[in-house]
């Protein structure tokens, strides 16, 4: 069966192949073969924005199928925010369809002379023009998409960009089901680049396992196991929003653009406060148990009327902790400009804080403050259409900003990518995950903050941690194969992950198996960056601003250089990629 | 009576730093009241509404596993409390 389809939008032509099974075996799918078609595709002189990088959507073995929490859907490419590996994965309702159509693959290359939108379905790609389309919000331009295809086909979802996309925002992401994103590394600006506004898909396909009795009786489990999970209650009564008051707790939370790891006024950020004032009803992501989605609304002041799914944690930190907007309703309403105009949460929320730290510098011509909402929330419209020229210039991500406002060393990222709201003074293992992961500061690669915070690793202690680091990156890796929801990885652990990709596939690895194959995919996408000159002195490295400064609360907390050089050795070693460069020979900016 | 290690960890220490106790019982549930005897402030951080809140694993093995809160417990048994992080 076909299950790789390509569409070259400069020629306008689409073509169907099969995937060779080796490939598959060799991959498992999602992250792994989107890796393979990355490194393999896109070559180290192609320019992120340019018609010859690709979009690379993939789907895994449990898309579509009744696996719980094998809902969402992946993106490869490379990424004009850091010039380097990119990757998301999004949930809602796209990824069945996507599946549903048979593809595995969907990758797009080439740029269309003039705006465009595609529908994908069992018969392969139609390219559309999207008159009418260009300019709309993403949730204007997903509602009318649909509803060009929903009476033939009542299943259809979508996904698409905003006017970051459209303006080639560095941050820009891709949007479904309004709330749910693609977000990370600036695949919204590729999209924008290739004049593609949106993608409808629709389907009707079976999607099975290759052993079904045994894949419906792991499904079972499933249910079984997160029956009285704590970790399930906790998504269900709070979701991510649990986490302001826990990782407060333990002062890793990045507060005051990232000077220290406590916010004492925290309460209106919490998930009591949420429950109190805000909680309409939670949501799924189908077929799911867990209930994570919450659904809030504000009743009263400046946005009363305002309903969206969220905020999560991660843009509670970037706007109540680092920008100090200790408001609910206000975070609610800057998360709703990020998602109609389609930008990244965490990277627009850091930089309007460093716009802060950058106004109170007197670096810019701008007034701007801790704690300013209507201030933020008119920057940020300001990057993300790029209408000013401060807008314009931070749209172009915090590599050019900290290199034209003399920020380096202040400017907290790694390889060109924010963080997530986890300080790795307090949490270092997350130093080790920020400073390894191919797409930059990430958390997701390993989760690694639950290690430490659940005792599997001492928060403080960096000598031996890249074993445990590495062992739930691996595991990780293979729920991005299959793709798992993250939430999931309580329930995941090797012998059930090991069982899952053998009922899906029909093979008979073992977990040392599964290990060897998340080493191939996660070495990939560390060769990819290899190739463009990313090295570990130039590219691996946290900023002086946290590594020379202690947190600046009652622990004062510290993470230096040598602890992170360690930690990354160790990695290294542990991954087979011999000794990281630990001398800056180049300089570290975006190609 | 077995005489079990419990492991603490920051997620429900905090602002403390980790710790371990050393704790004797003759089943799991024995232990872990016995650890929240002898530091009562852990209470509201391992039991929610009257229900457990918190992961259970011995010795690694999730005790939902094994044989739930009632299992017993053998010396030098490692009981770790995990607790229920619902991040990204």
């Amino acid at each position: 069966m076909e299950d790789l389809l390509r569409i070259d939008l400069t020629t306008r032509t689409v073509t169907c192949n099969t995937i060779a099974p080796d490939l598959i075996s060799d991959y498992i799918g999602g992250k792994g073969i989107g890796t393979h078609y990355l490194l393999s595709e896109v070559g180290p002189d192609v320019a992120p924005l340019s018609p010859a990088n690709k979009l690379i959507f993939v789907n895994g073995p449990i898309t579509g199928t009744t696996m719980f929490g094998g809902n969402r859907y992946g993106l490869h490419f490379l990424s004009p925010l850091t010039g380097g590996y990119g990757e998301c994965t999004s949930g809602g309702q796209v990824a069945p369809q996507f599946a549903r159509t048979g593809f595995r693959v969907v990758i797009i290359e080439g740029a269309a002379d003039a705006p465009v939108y595609l529908e994908i379905s069992e018969n392969g790609a139609q390219i559309h023009p999207a008159d009418g389309l260009w300019g709309l919000d993403t949730y204007e331009a997903e509602a009318a998409i649909v509803a060009r295809h929903r009476e033939r086909w009542p299943h259809a979802q979508a996904c698409v960009i905003g006017p970051a996309g459209e303006r080639l925002v560095r941050f820009a992401c891709i949007e479904n089901n309004k709330w749910h994103s693609l977000g990370r590394g600036g695949s919204g600006a590729v999209m924008g680049s290739k004049k593609l506004k949106g993608i409808v898909f629709h389907g009707d396909r079976k999607v099975e396992a290759a052993r079904p009795d045994k894949f419906k009786a792991l499904v079972k489990d499933l249910a079984a196991r997160a029956k009285d999970d704590p970790a399930v209650a906790a998504y269900r009564r709070g979701g991510t929003v649990n986490m302001v008051r826990l990782i407060n707790g333990v002062n890793a939370f990045p507060t005051r653009y990232w000077r220290k790891g406590h916010l004492d006024d925290f309460e209106p950020l919490t998930t009591e406060t949420m429950i109190e004032k805000h909680l309409e009803h939670n949501g799924v992501c189908p077929p799911c148990l867990l209930q994570c989605i919450k659904h809030n609304v504000i009743r009263e002041g400046p946005h009363a009327g305002l309903e969206i799914d969220g905020p999560e944690y991660e843009t509670l930190y970037v706007f109540g902790g680092l920008c100090e907007i200790v408001d609910f309703g206000q975070v609610m309403h800057l998360n709703d400009i990020c998602d109609r105009l389609g930008a990244d949460t965490m990277t627009a929320g850091n930089l309007c804080a460093l716009a802060i730290e950058a106004s109170r510098r007197g670096l810019i011509d701008l007034q701007l403050d801790f704690g300013d909402a209507d201030g933020v929330a008119a920057f940020l419209e300001s990057m993300c259409l790029r209408d000013s020229a401060l807008g314009d210039l931070f749209a172009e991500g915090v590599l050019t900003v900290e290199r034209e406002l003399g920020l380096e060393g202040v400017a907290v990222h790694v390889k060109g990518m924010e963080p997530a709201g986890y300080d790795p003074r307090a949490l270092k293992g997350m130093g080790l995950g920020f400073v390894a992961t191919a797409r930059g500061a990430c958390h997701l690669r390993a989760t690694f903050y639950k290690a430490e915070l659940a005792g599997f690793s001492d928060p403080q202690v960096v000598e031996g941690k890249a074993a445990t680091y590495v062992d739930w990156e691996d595991r990780l890796c293979i729920m991005d194969t299959l793709i798992f929801c993250r939430f999931y990885r309580d329930l995941v652990p090797w012998p059930f992950i090991t069982a899952v990709v053998n009922a899906a596939l029909g093979t008979d690895y073992s977990s040392d198996d599964l290990h060897a194959v998340a080493n191939r995919i996660i070495t990939e996408s560390h060769r990819f960056n290899e190739a463009r000159g990313f090295t570990a002195a130039t590219k691996e490295r946290l900023p002086s601003w946290l590594t020379q400064r202690a947190t600046d609360d009652d622990l004062h907390q510290t993470l230096d250089q040598g602890q992170m050089d360690l930690m990354l050795h160790e990695y290294y070693g542990l991954r087979g990629w011999g000794e990281p460069v630990l001398e800056a020979t180049v300089g570290s900016g975006r190609p | 009576m077995a005489k079990v290690r419990v492991r603490l960890p920051l997620g429900v220490t905090h602002p403390h730093p980790q710790r371990d106790l050393e704790c004797e019982g003759a089943t799991v549930e024995d232990v872990v009241k016995a650890a929240i005897a002898a530091e009562p402030r852990l209470e509201p951080r391992i039991y929610k509404d009257g229900k457990l809140y918190v992961g259970i694993f011995v010795n690694d093995r999730n005790m939902r596993s094994l044989g739930g809160f009632t299992m017993p417990v053998a010396d030098g048994d490692v009981i770790r409390i995990v607790p229920p992080i619902a991040g990204g």
